[in-house]
């Protein structure tokens, strides 16, 4: 039973814990933001496993683990008000040309930020060739430029 | 489902200013947990996290706050004045708590009596301070609760909280 606690208690523990984190977390990686995601995965996994490293427990853990993740899923699809609170919803960065600040601030990001994603996508050279920029739930940004003509 | 006729994206500005805030105080509230935590009392170091106790003139070291299957340890110091041996009774409530994992010096012997276990410990002639550790680990989660006296040379402690975390 042990085992059925920890996975559930480290299940919500982390789903809180990256929810509250902001979607800037995994938008703007850096190479010491992975080791950082592999520290926390050691981590978690001795609170997992405790001294107990059995198959059984392995076994036990993982189970609990994917029928968290199935349950949720299904009750994020049986209410949208569940699934926006723990998934979000994409965030406006620039809305008609015309850039958040509260947005760009209050996630983290500048317009350079914006801007990276403006080239990669698009292929775009200035800040006023975007139309929309959308912060999204995945935290990736995706652009809509300007019609152009 | 969209909020903007030109853009089909379900963005929903009231939640997100919510989120924003309560991500806001989520954060000052890991703040404490970590000011929390550096006062010890989350176990593990920090000012808080120990208690002391007398018996007698014995002084007891004993975790306030420990963690469930961490390891911890209780001091034990003695001074002593004469020639005899050092026996110390750990309380039933405190020795089904926590597993007793070693113990240096290692006990002459060991009893079950009604007050707990009770631990003889041979002393070397000559007066002085003895200091006996009792490595320990918590076998399962508990509230703040008393864990009884301890007992040294006949002499106990007070009622001594503990508290153990998942």
């Amino acid at each position: 039973m042990d085992s059925v606690i920890r996975g559930i208690a480290l299940y919500l523990l982390l789903l809180v814990i990256i929810r509250v984190s902001g979607r800037r977390t995994m938008a703007q990686a850096t190479p010491f933001d992975f080791v950082l995601l592999l520290i926390v995965a050691e981590t978690t996994q001795q609170a997992l496993l405790g001294d107990d490293f059995s198959i059984t427990n392995a076994a036990i853990l993982i189970v609990t683990l994917f029928l968290l993740d199935i349950g949720l899923s299904y009750v994020k699809r049986w209410s949208p008000a569940v699934s926006k609170v723990i998934d979000g919803r994409p965030t406006f960065l620039i809305h008609d040309g015309k850039i958040d600040e509260r947005a760009l601030r209050k996630t983290r990001m500048d317009t350079a930020d914006v801007m990276v994603a403006a080239r990669a996508q698009h292929g775009l050279e200035r800040l006023d060739q975007v139309k929309h920029a959308v912060l999204e739930n995945d935290a990736g940004i995706t652009i809509i430029p300007r019609s152009s003509g | 489902m969209s909020s903007d006729s030109s853009v089909d994206v379900d963005a929903d500005r009231p939640l997100q200013e919510r989120h924003w805030a309560i991500s806001r105080v989520s954060w000052l509230i890991m703040l404490a947990l970590l000011l929390v935590a550096a006062l010890g009392l989350t176990g593990s170091g920090g000012v808080l996290s120990r208690q002391q106790a007398t018996a007698g003139a014995a002084e007891l070291d004993v975790p306030r706050v420990s963690r469930w299957a961490a390891a911890d340890n209780l001091a034990v110091r003695v001074p002593q004045d004469t020639t005899g041996d050092i026996e110390i009774t750990v309380p039933n409530e405190f020795a089904e708590m926590f597993a007793i994992e070693s113990i240096a010096p290692q006990p002459s012997s060991v009893s079950a009596t009604p007050n707990g276990h009770r631990y003889q410990f041979e002393s070397s002639p000559g007066p002085g301070k003895r200091s006996i550790v009792f490595s320990i680990r918590a076998s399962r989660p508990s509230l703040p609760t008393h864990i009884g006296r301890f007992a040294v040379n006949g002499e106990t402690t007070g009622e001594l909280p503990i508290v153990v975390l998942p």
